[in-house]
């Protein structure tokens, strides 16, 4: 699976949505119920899943599913 | 030197016909001369001394910062310049307490004890907000440093809203600075209507209901059951038409410069829980505290899950509370906001964890219900902005149901209690003309759009209706003695 379908399957299970598909263009107002506090959760369980640790800039700086997605790849890539 | 002022209009004459003279280029020129011209004016040097040093620190420590090489030093660099800020900022808002609590607590002799005159920081706080975002979108790499320094000075000290906000974030607005289009009808109208509907506001409204507030404010233990009531609810319109007004005339005078600022009020009484009034109320503010207190912490803490979040939420409000003033009302204002708005969210995490999604209901009994609901809680807050003593704040709450029996048992019984300061002919008509405002205010939140846009869909003759309208009500009604902006004193 690549980067994007993993992130997908995450998303689809923090959300409780098997419906919902990823661009990298998806923001949080695309995605039901990803307020702040699912926000936390979602984190976690991304670098949970790909065994990263996402920095306090990194986290701040993501505007777009497109950034977290390419902040995923580069750390998988370096390891 | 306010809005509504023959100075000003002076001030906004010169300026519209120097731009309309000078070349494009040299726009930002006439714009930030007359953006220190406004805020010398207020009469103390020091605030204009205090925003060049703002401006230069924040001009170059983002300069430095873009061009250091390590993560390091940009750091450094970052908190150089926001600790510059909020030290200038700190000063100036705290000094005169720290001294008053000196001298209460170590007695100093009349003789030695540093006299402080009134010290003001009006405006230096609107433009430390958006210093620290300007710093920390440079570090977060969402932007570039501005290399123009006309630009960033322009941005930070832009008179329609230096004094009150709205808070800008960099890039748009400095975008918007640089494009500076020509001033056509379309913005001289917009702009006017605005003018006039926030005037309306503040010398209609806002000053009239502030006779209530003021009265029974100033003189809580004079005063019981349905007097209080009325107070509290004057003053919750007070600081409405107040604050929304003059964000109304600073958006309207910046679009007679054709250039956009952010809305700040998305009719907040209306919201259904206290997170909704948060993203109602002073709308800048709330997202600048998020994108740049909330989020960091929340995402610093994490691993702890709700608890992580739920400190995170009472921290921004208490900062929220501690940077209106200093003092045990306003920390106890932001902490029982806070409270309420982390409730919020242990309910939604308790609803989801049951398996339940957020319902979308439509307008209804329920949703009412909820608005006032909210809007009493919002009420209930306000008591503890308004007053500098706790123990008022305490017995305003301890004596709302007191003594209503008496006070209902006549008429005239009736007008004493909550016609207070006014007469009857006053009073009803204060009530008439709150009640347009609430109507007025109705039709806006239903449309989801500000007045000017409302009108400008509507035909000619509506159009110039609503315009005579304004007019009229503000010479005919506007009151004789007007209050001094409530948000001038953050």
């Amino acid at each position: 699976m690549d980067v994007m379908e993993e992130l997908t399957a995450v998303f689809r299970e923090v959300f409780n949505d098997s419906g919902i598909v990823l661009s990298d263009r998806t923001t949080a107002e695309e995605i039901e119920g990803w307020d702040s506090l699912a926000h936390a959760t979602l984190v976690l369980a991304v670098e949970s899943h790909f065994k990263i640790r996402f920095s306090q800039r990194e986290l701040l700086r993501f505007a777009t599913v497109g950034d977290m997605r390419e902040s995923i790849q580069q750390k998988i890539t370096k390891k | 030197m306010l809005f509504n002022t023959p100075e000003f209009v002076v001030l906004m004459t010169i300026v519209l016909v120097s731009r309309a003279v000078v070349p494009q280029r040299y726009r930002w020129c006439v714009l930030l001369v007359a953006s220190f011209v406004f805020y010398a004016a207020i009469g103390r040097a020091y605030l204009l001394a205090v925003l060049s040093a703002i401006v230069m620190v924040t001009y170059v420590c983002a300069c430095w910062m873009d061009k250091a090489k390590s993560e390091t030093a940009k750091r450094v660099l970052l908190w150089t310049g926001i600790g510059v800020n909020l030290l200038l900022f700190g000063f100036l808002r705290y000094w005169p307490a720290v001294i008053a609590w000196l001298t209460q607590f170590h007695a100093l002799e009349s003789a030695n004890a540093v006299s402080v005159g009134p010290v003001t920081s009006v405006g230096i706080s609107f433009v430390v907000f958006q210093a620290v975002s300007y710093l920390a979108d440079v570090w977060l790499q969402r932007r570039h440093h501005e290399p123009h320094a006309g630009y960033l000075a322009l941005y930070l000290s832009y008179f329609p809203k230096l004094l009150q906000g709205p808070i800008e974030r960099s890039s748009q607005f400095i975008a918007q600075l640089k494009l500076n289009g020509k001033v056509g009808y379309e913005s001289i109208r917009s702009g006017l209507t605005l003018i006039a509907w926030g005037l309306c506001k503040k010398v209609v409204v806002a000053d009239r209901v502030a006779i209530v507030a003021n009265d029974v404010f100033n003189n809580v233990r004079s005063y019981s059951g349905l007097s209080l009531i009325a107070g509290v609810y004057a003053y919750a319109i007070q600081i409405y038409a107040d604050f929304s007004g003059y964000t109304d005339m600073a958006i309207g005078v910046s679009r007679l410069l054709n250039i956009s600022l952010t809305q700040n009020f998305n009719s907040p009484y209306y919201s259904t829980s206290m997170a909704v009034f948060w993203r109602r109320w002073h709308i800048t503010l709330m997202s600048w505290l998020q994108d740049y207190v909330f989020r960091p912490l929340q995402m610093r803490w994490r691993r702890l899950g709700l608890t992580g979040t739920v400190t995170a939420v009472l921290v921004v409000f208490l900062l929220s509370g501690v940077w209106h003033g200093v003092g045990w009302t306003y920390v106890a204002w932001g902490a029982i906001n806070g409270a309420f708005v982390a409730l919020g969210l242990l309910w939604d995490y308790l609803w989801k964890r049951n398996g339940k999604k957020p319902k979308r209901e439509e307008w209804g009994w329920r949703q009412a219900l909820k608005a006032a609901l909210t809007f009493h809680v919002v009420c209930l807050t306000w008591i503890f902005f308004r007053l500098r003593d706790l123990s008022d704040a305490v017995f305003i709450i301890g004596h709302l149901g007191r003594g209503i029996g008496p006070q209902v048992q006549s008429l005239t019984a009736f007008e004493r209690s909550v016609l207070i300061g006014m007469s009857r002919q006053g009073g009803l008509l204060t009530v008439a003309l709150v009640g347009a405002f609430v109507l007025v205010e109705i039709v806006l939140a239903r449309c989801q759009k500000p007045l000017d846009e409302v009108v400008r869909q509507k035909g000619f003759g509506i159009r110039w209706l609503v315009y005579a309208a304004l007019i009229t009500v503000i010479v005919v009604f506007a009151q004789a003695k007007s209050q001094q902006f409530v948000y001038f004193s953050f």
